[in-house]
């Protein structure tokens, strides 16, 4: 089952919902400076500007060209672009590589930073449910295409 | 790869409920903005602890999402700062140390310390206050009166009960649901539902229809973008002037329904003649809207009847004219035949505990039956007659100054839940005030900056933990039970109150009887059946057998059983206005020292009074609190995004971070309320109050920033 999350610009308030819920899901460290996998962004000057962004899922993602430890990788029946960070040296090379600024990292408990980033919630996907950020869109700017 | 089936350590990691991974779903509500909307949250719960919480899908509150606020449910819960055992104070009050004590030695003192007051001082020497939640303020409303005290106030002091007011002084019908679905034009007066009581089952909480609509902000909200056909951009604190300008349009291009005014309206002409004076261009003068808007707003309204206005709790009362203001938007309801009519705004009475489902309850007798028939007059009676006379409950604003000056009586001690002091204007007086108690008793969730003042805290349980009976429109009956574990030794709120009943020695049967039995007095004859309801295991129950209000079946409840445009009711008093009348609400101070105005409560999504500040993922979203300003004001100042800066107002100064933002009309200074380290609060000036409510000006200080 191919899984693509749908954005519309037209609908966004960046009221921040789809962060929290990615927070809730992923049980994102914020207070050890982690950052969610979705988070949006609002510009003030000028014309407002409400965003939601997360991992493209790139179709040649950059982001695993750039690990050198071959964490990252594009499952093909998904669509969506996984990694194992087993071997993750904490390098930041993928994050350096992402233009959509989209990659996270965790300290883990021996103080190693480990890479982290949007999986799509493909086992809610997979399991009958929509990825919780989808879920939790009050306008329905976030949509799940499956 | 992925992998089907996928592995338990997977599922788990992923949250997957099951019987494999040991993850239930319950159903409860969130309470954070409480009472309304109180969304339908889906737990997801193992082992009696809470993983992650999401909306409950065909819910009437949420339908499925939950908001940026509810969302953080879990870390909100097990905030650092839950409160888990009673405590007593041992050292000095207000030094922050307590010891562990069991509930017996908790609740046994606070009896005996009030009913020491009591009779030293009179049982109105204690006073009994109620923050921002909401659900068991029936319960302690009527505790207070039945120990013998008149002084039972509220949070409701700044918030909510000054639309009560004006709907009351107009109509006698405490507030309005707006038809919105079946409006010609909805008029979004302050309308920012996407920040704020976002997942409502308030009719406007449903998104544009085939209506007109306009919205009324200082700042441009989402609702502009999302859903106006027309955005008027106002000064904070002119909605008078502009609504005083639309009836005049209506009137002159005759959009006005005589019917229902030569029927239902009573003062009509002297009306007529006051709002004369509001020209469009005299309009824009006050408001900043330009004269040409007003006309076309005036054109949409009048040809797309009836006319739905949103209903908002604050904004527009948070003025020194707010009252005036209110009341000259509904007056629009009156002059296009739009109120209690089909597509207008239909009067609801409180169902009961601050919720609204659309019926009628006995809740108003259980509140006030046991009300001191002899005794002083409540707290700011003398000062807020307009308030006393409409209101049943003590005005809070004046506690701070009865406390401090002891007159007319003194006040020795205070019972709350949830009290916060920095949500009153110039907060530090209430602040010494509560230091100079001879006892004061705290109940809440959380060890808050109040609560380390307390001689005894107690502490409560979430919504999560406890038990409660909910209604919602439809009318649907919920009776909650506890999801998860509780983080402590907590108790329901409620259960509290009842307990302390028990020991105050007080003549009250049913108070002491439990909350189930008050719940049968306040719906009796109403048709819902509490014990059938708590017996449906969580299941929301239809209440089939429930009459509900509808369009056109309202009797008016004022002196001339009309709709007051000339109030009969305000005519009584000296120095107020039965008509809407408009007057600035300016803060007193030299503009030009002081040329900006200051904003205090503008919300942010992820924020709700102070109770999510320490609320890490919540707090993520905007870290240190900030100050919203146009870039050209800030650029005027050499400012640039995120410098720090001062606020400054004749009561004093805080210091936040600069946030340009092109959605604020220039001139303003928006701040959202709450922080302990920038308590916006805290520079309103002490006495700047709207004289008909007791209403902080909290919207239209006048202020100056300057780079730090």
């Amino acid at each position: 089952m191919s899984i693509r999350i749908l954005f519309d610009e037209s609908l966004c308030t960046a009221c921040g919902a789809c962060a929290i819920a990615c927070m809730d899901q992923n049980d994102i460290d914020t207070e050890g400076g982690q950052r969610p996998y979705r988070r949006v962004t609002k510009t003030e000057i000028g014309r407002i500007r409400c965003i939601s962004s997360a991992c493209m899922h790139c179709e040649e993602p950059a982001c695993a060209s750039a690990c050198a430890a071959g964490c990252i990788y594009r499952d093909e029946k998904s669509g969506l672009v996984l990694y194992d960070n087993s071997d993750c040296a904490g390098c930041h090379a993928c994050e350096a590589a992402c233009p959509y600024d989209a990659v996270s990292f965790r300290m883990d408990v021996f103080g190693c930073e480990k890479m982290e980033k949007c999986d799509g919630c493909y086992a809610r996907v997979f399991s009958g449910m929509k990825p919780s950020c989808v879920q939790n869109c009050p306008t329905g700017a976030l949509k799940v295409r499956t | 790869m992925i992998k089907e089936p996928f592995s338990l350590k997977e599922k788990i990691k992923a949250k997957i409920p099951g019987e494999d991974t040991g993850i239930l779903l319950k159903a409860s509500f969130c309470d954070i903005c409480s009472p309304a909307p109180s969304c339908g949250v889906n737990c997801f719960v193992k082992d009696g602890k809470l993983l992650k919480a999401e909306g409950i899908q065909g819910h009437p509150a949420g339908n499925g999402v939950l908001c940026t606020k509810g969302l953080a449910q879990r870390q909100y819960v097990y905030r650092k700062d839950r409160l888990k055992v009673p405590l007593k104070r041992i050292g000095a009050r207000g030094e922050g140390r307590f010891e562990a004590v069991s509930w017996d030695e908790a609740l046994d003192e606070i009896a005996e310390r009030l009913n020491a007051v009591k009779n030293e001082y009179g049982a109105s020497s204690a006073a009994f206050f109620s923050g921002y939640n909401k659900w068991y303020r029936p319960f302690l409303q009527r505790l207070c009166y039945s120990f013998g005290s008149v002084n039972y106030g509220s949070e409701s002091s700044t918030c909510f009960l000054a639309t009560v007011m004006a709907w009351k002084s107009m109509t006698g019908c405490e507030t309005t649901m707006p038809d919105r679905k079946n409006a010609g034009t909805f008029l979004g007066w302050g309308f920012n539902p996407y920040y704020s009581r976002n997942m409502g089952p308030a009719p406007e909480g449903g998104r544009k229809g085939n209506e007109k609509v306009i919205i009324i902000d200082p700042r441009e909200m989402p609702a502009v973008r999302l859903e106006a056909d027309l955005f008027l951009q106002i000064r904070p604190g002119t909605d008078g002037a502009l609504a005083n300008a639309l009836a005049r349009e209506l009137i002159l291009r005759d959009k006005i329904d005589h019917d229902y005014i030569e029927k239902h309206v009573y003062g009509f002409e002297e009306y007529r003649a006051y709002v004369m004076d509001f020209t469009p261009e005299k309009a824009e003068a006050i408001t900043d809207v330009p004269a040409e808007k007003i006309r076309e707003a005036a054109a949409v309204i009048g040809g797309n009847l009836p006319l739905a206005i949103s209903h908002s709790s604050s904004t527009i009362v948070h003025h020194k004219n707010g009252f005036q203001n209110q009341r000259a938007i509904y007056a629009l309801s009156a002059i296009t035949g739009s109120f209690d009519q089909k597509g207008g705004n239909i009067p609801s009475p409180d169902t009961y505990a601050h919720t609204r489902a659309g019926f009628a309850t006995n809740v108003e007798r259980f509140e006030l039956e046991n009300y001191p028939g002899e005794g002083p007059q409540r707290v700011g009676a003398g000062q807020y007659p307009l308030w006393n006379e409409l209101i049943p409950e003590m005005q809070a604003n004046a506690l701070a100054d009865q406390i401090l000056s002891g007159e007319p009586y003194p006040i020795r001690a205070v019972m709350t839940h949830g009290m916060n002091y920095r949500m009153f204007q110039a907060d530090m007086r209430l602040k010494k005030a509560l230091e100079e108690l001879d006892f004061f008793a705290v109940a809440d969730l959380f060890m808050t900056d109040t609560a380390k003042m307390a001689d005894i805290i107690l502490p409560c349980a979430s919504s999560l933990e406890r038990s409660e009976l909910k209604v919602y429109p439809g009318p649907k009956a919920w009776y909650t039970h506890p999801v998860i574990d509780p983080v402590g030794d907590v108790r329901s709120d409620t259960d509290i109150i009842i307990e302390l009943a028990k020991r105050l020695d007080i003549k009250d049967e049913l108070l002491r009887s439990g909350y189930d039995a008050c719940l049968k007095y306040i719906f009796e004859g109403t048709g819902l059946d509490v014990d059938r309801i708590r017996a449906a295991e969580g299941e929301l129950v239809p209440l089939e057998e429930t009459k509900t209000v509808r369009p056109g079946e309202f009797i008016f409840k004022t002196p001339t059983g009309k709709f007051e445009l000339y109030s009969k009711v305000i005519e009584k008093y000296d120095g107020f206005c039965p008509l809407p009348q408009y007057s600035d609400g300016s803060s007193e101070a030299d503009p030009e020292e002081y040329p900006l105005q200051l904003v205090a409560g503008g919300r942010l999504p992820s924020s709700m009074h102070s109770r999510l500040n320490d609320v890490p993922w919540l707090r993520s979203l905007r870290p240190q609190p900030m100050a919203d300003l146009h870039p050209e004001d800030l650029d005027e100042r050499g400012i640039t995004a995120g410098e720090r800066i001062r606020i400054r107002t004749t009561e004093g100064e805080i210091t936040a971070a600069a946030n340009p933002s092109s959605a604020v009309k220039r001139g303003l200074v928006f701040m959202t309320n709450g922080y302990p380290e920038a308590d916006v609060n805290s520079i309103v000036p002490h006495g700047h109050n709207d004289p008909y409510t007791g209403y902080p000006g909290f919207r239209n200080v006048r202020c100056t920033v300057e780079k730090l």
